[in-house]
């Protein structure tokens, strides 16, 4: 059992990802359509840079810093957002009813018609929809929000062609034109797409505002004995109901290219342990089943990250995961009667103590996992905001 | 908490009690009356607005908090009534996450309000997040709450100072707060990231089975913390008041379609010295309250409630039922009966919490906590600004009360 632990884990490990900062393409700005004078959907239009976060330097006075690069490397990018009502499910073609965008409030929204070119020559694209939240910031004279949302992938191109995945992305958006958008897509049984080999370095783009520091994880399950499955589904071949699970925080980076010889390629390395994430994961009465792309499991959650140096403790972040959707899936490696998901989540990160004192900011996630036994394999990105470089190596 | 072997409520559910068996049991309340500032040696963080570079536009703050025993002692001098303010040394503190917020926010403990840009010249809401208050460095005596309140911009002696006005529940708690009914109110000053000067009042009405805390007032008492030496409390004089009814003026209660939508109240305010330390045995906790033996206030106000009956959640710590006063004015005397000037101050933001008492029908004892600001004074208390804060134990049949009152007037240097 114990070596069949570790070949799922390392099967669940095995996925590609792909960090991107999405800025605006002044030479294809975005197109607002408004109804009544009132804004009710954007098409989105934007340069997708390749962006890179660097494993955490835990310790000193500072307890956690870390640096990020966004490359000159780019494809474009483009979807549609568009406010939804709050009971409005989303399927894919169906139409969205023109709702009017409320800065002031929080909305759902839908985004479809989603591609995103990875890396440059734009050949390599995934496509895809899904929905979110928007989150506005209070201030006097200034309309920004920042939008978050997870989706599906439902088609690809070039290297990306016939692969399924999910994506999430998340930033600040001044409507209508003014945008910075952390993108992260996702590619479960990525083969010739996922490499251990070293990639083209990122070559960096200098003089692009920030105001936020990012830090990456990535989360698994130790052993079979750090799950407890509190609630039980109504028969022994539904997913269970709530589970409670101790997970590991470990360190680690993702990059891309699509500037080498082989073509387009990630390398998603895993450090050592650095922490703790116990959580309690419920499933909704009104979650859905995981089995198409219109009907995702949906849950929410509130959760704990706790970093650790050796046995002295870091500082705590604290995170809401407002909304995460699962879909069930075949893994390469992994039996189909694990009940095989992969999922994608986001939410507010509201506080933490020590290194994480007061921090403020919003997390993005996307993994894979099993439900019986339960394994997982996530990637967490959070950003900080961060203004006096606190957080920044 | 210690349960006092005394009287205890037995009669069957829907039998009345006097109301001496209530006035005992409101009076039986423990109080802390404590003084927060600023931890020396502890910087504030300053919760940073997403998208900006400045690090001025802040949306809140992570405040460490250092908190001592607040006793005040009111006297009248040359016309006036002056309050003469002593913090005990302490090992305690307090953290929490002060976030600003829309003003239609819903707060919740775990809801982490929209991000809102600070703005000191602005009256903004803000809620009191991760509250965690000990009374110990090992915090084997602590308690976690939440709360909300509101900033209150102001000029004094012509300098700008920036005011708070807060209430909250305990939610949870350790030591002498483990399995407690009990809310806080606070009143005060911030000058952010670093500075804060409040008085925190924290009230305990009954362990959460309903058990009086602190027992009758028959019986004898703990001693007093020992003081330390006499703090300026610089540009704030408070003055701590109980509230009993007024046995000329009767409560009265307008329960329009049924529902208790409010009352008029008169209410008799003596001086009172709130002082409590935490036991040499590092688990109990000493406390003790004594009232002057003078009237030195008349209260007038119509209190106005919220109170939604077919919500069975209305009053729970999560959703308390908003209340507030008005036309509220406190006509202030010296010993001899003499008026020495008023005070009109609203409680213009209050919160209601439905307390149990064992074997009491339920809801009838409310606890009450609420701040407004000065809007105007008389006499002695003309131009006088500043804050009032109330935690008020109620009930509504028998018809009664026992409010904890602290007003913060607020001035330049000493006065």
């Amino acid at each position: 059992m114990a070596d069949d632990m570790q070949r799922w884990q390392q099967a669940l490990d095995r996925l590609a990802y792909f960090n991107m900062l999405a800025i605006p393409d002044p030479a294809r700005p975005n197109q607002p359509t408004y109804q009544n004078g009132k804004l009710t959907e954007v098409l989105f239009r934007g340069a997708a840079h390749r962006f890179a976060i660097a494993p955490g330097e835990l310790g000193g006075s500072h307890g956690f810093r870390t640096a990020n690069a966004v490359g000159a490397e780019a494809g474009p990018c483009e979807f549609r957002w568009a406010p939804i009502p709050q009971s409005f499910s989303l399927v894919a073609g169906r139409a969205v009813p023109p709702t009017p965008f409320d800065p002031a409030n929080s909305q759902r929204f839908a985004v479809t018609d989603a591609e995103f070119a990875i890396g440059q020559g734009g050949g390599n694209r995934v496509k895809g929809f899904g929905t979110g939240q928007t989150y506005p910031i209070h201030q006097p004279g200034k309309q920004v929000t920042r939008i978050a949302s997870n989706g599906v992938i439902t088609a690809g191109t070039g290297a990306l062609a016939n692969h399924t995945g999910m994506f999430v992305l998340s930033g600040l958006f001044t409507p209508p034109d003014d945008f910075q958008l952390n993108i992260l897509v996702m590619i479960t049984n990525p083969g010739a797409l996922y490499t251990t080999g070293e990639i083209p370095a990122l070559e960096p783009i200098p003089g692009l505002p920030r105001s936020s520091t990012f830090l990456s994880f990535s989360t698994f399950v130790p052993t079979l004995t750090s799950t407890i499955i509190s609630v039980p589904g109504k028969t022994p071949a539904d997913p269970p109901v709530a589970l409670t699970v101790s997970n590991r925080m470990r360190l680690c980076e993702t990059g891309f290219s699509a500037r080498g010889a082989q073509g387009l390629v990630s390398r998603y390395w895993i450090g050592p342990t650095v922490g703790e994430h116990p959580l309690t994961l419920e499933s909704s009465s009104t979650s859905g089943s995981g089995t198409t792309p219109d009907d995702p499991i949906t849950d929410s959650d509130v959760e704990q990250f706790y970093l650790q140096d050796g046995n002295r403790r870091l500082g705590t972040l604290q995170v809401e995961t407002a909304e995460i959707r699962g879909f069930l899936t075949p893994l390469d490696g992994v039996p189909a009667d694990m009940q095989t998901q992969m999922f994608a989540g986001f939410g507010p990160v509201n506080g933490g103590d020590g290194a994480f004192a007061g921090a403020q900011g919003f997390q993005i996630n996307l993994g894979t996992g099993t439900s019986v036994p339960h394994l997982t394999s996530i990637f967490y990105v959070f950003e900080l905001a961060d203004p006096t470089g606190r957080f920044r190596s | 908490m210690a349960t006092p072997s005394s009287q205890q409520p037995s009669l069957p559910p829907g039998l009345k009690y006097y109301r001496s068996t209530v006035d005992e049991l409101l009076h039986g309340s423990l109080y802390l009356d404590t003084f927060v500032t600023s931890r020396r040696g502890v910087k504030n963080v300053a919760l940073p607005l997403p998208g900006s570079s400045n690090p001025s536009d802040i949306t809140g703050l992570q405040i460490f908090g250092q908190v001592q025993p607040l006793s005040i002692k009111t006297t009248v001098l040359n016309g006036g009534l002056r309050g003469a303010a002593t913090l005990g040394s302490s090992r305690s503190g307090m953290s929490l996450r002060w976030v600003l917020c829309p003003e239609d926010e819903f707060a919740l403990p775990y809801k982490q309000p929209l991000p809102t840009l600070f703005d000191a010249r602005a009256s903004q809401r803000f809620t009191m997040m991760d509250v965690e208050l000990w009374l110990d460095e090992g915090r084997k005596n602590a308690f976690q709450g939440f709360g909300a309140g509101r900033t209150y911009p102001a000029v004094v002696a012509g300098e700008d100072q920036l005011w708070l006005g807060a209430c909250g529940k305990i939610l949870q708690g350790t030591g002498v707060f483990e399995n407690v009914q009990g809310s806080f109110v606070l009143n005060g000053r911030i000058t952010p990231p670093d500075e804060i000067a409040a008085a925190l009042l924290i009230r305990v009405l009954a362990t959460a089975s309903g058990e009086p805390v602190a027992g009758p007032p028959s019986l004898e008492r703990a001693s007093a913390a020992s003081l330390g030496a006499p703090s300026p409390l610089a540009g704030s004089t408070y003055l701590t008041f109980l509230g009993a009814p007024d046995p000329a003026s009767p409560i009265s209660q307008d329960k329009a379609g049924g529902t208790l939508s409010g009352a008029s109240v008169t209410e008799l305010l003596r001086p009172v010295r709130v002082q409590y330390r935490l036991g040499n045995d590092g688990r109990s906790l000493q406390a003790h309250y004594a009232t002057e033996d003078w009237i030195a206030a008349r209260l007038q106000t119509n209190i106005r409630f919220n109170l939604n009956p077919s919500d069975p959640t209305s009053g729970t710590p999560l959703s308390p039922f908003p209340w507030h006063c008005e036309g509220t004015t406190i006509t202030f005397f010296d010993p001899k009966g003499q008026e020495l000037g008023t005070i009109a101050c609203n409680i213009t933001e209050g919160r209601g919490f439905n307390t149990e008492f064992a074997g009491f029908p339920a809801p009838t004892v409310f606890n009450l906590v609420g701040f407004g600001p000065f809007a105007g004074g008389t006499g002695s208390f003309a131009g006088a600004q500043g804050m009032l804060s109330v935690n008020s134990g109620i009930c509504a049949d028998p018809t009664t009360l026992s409010n904890l009152y602290v007003l913060r007037l607020a001035h330049a240097g000493r006065r």
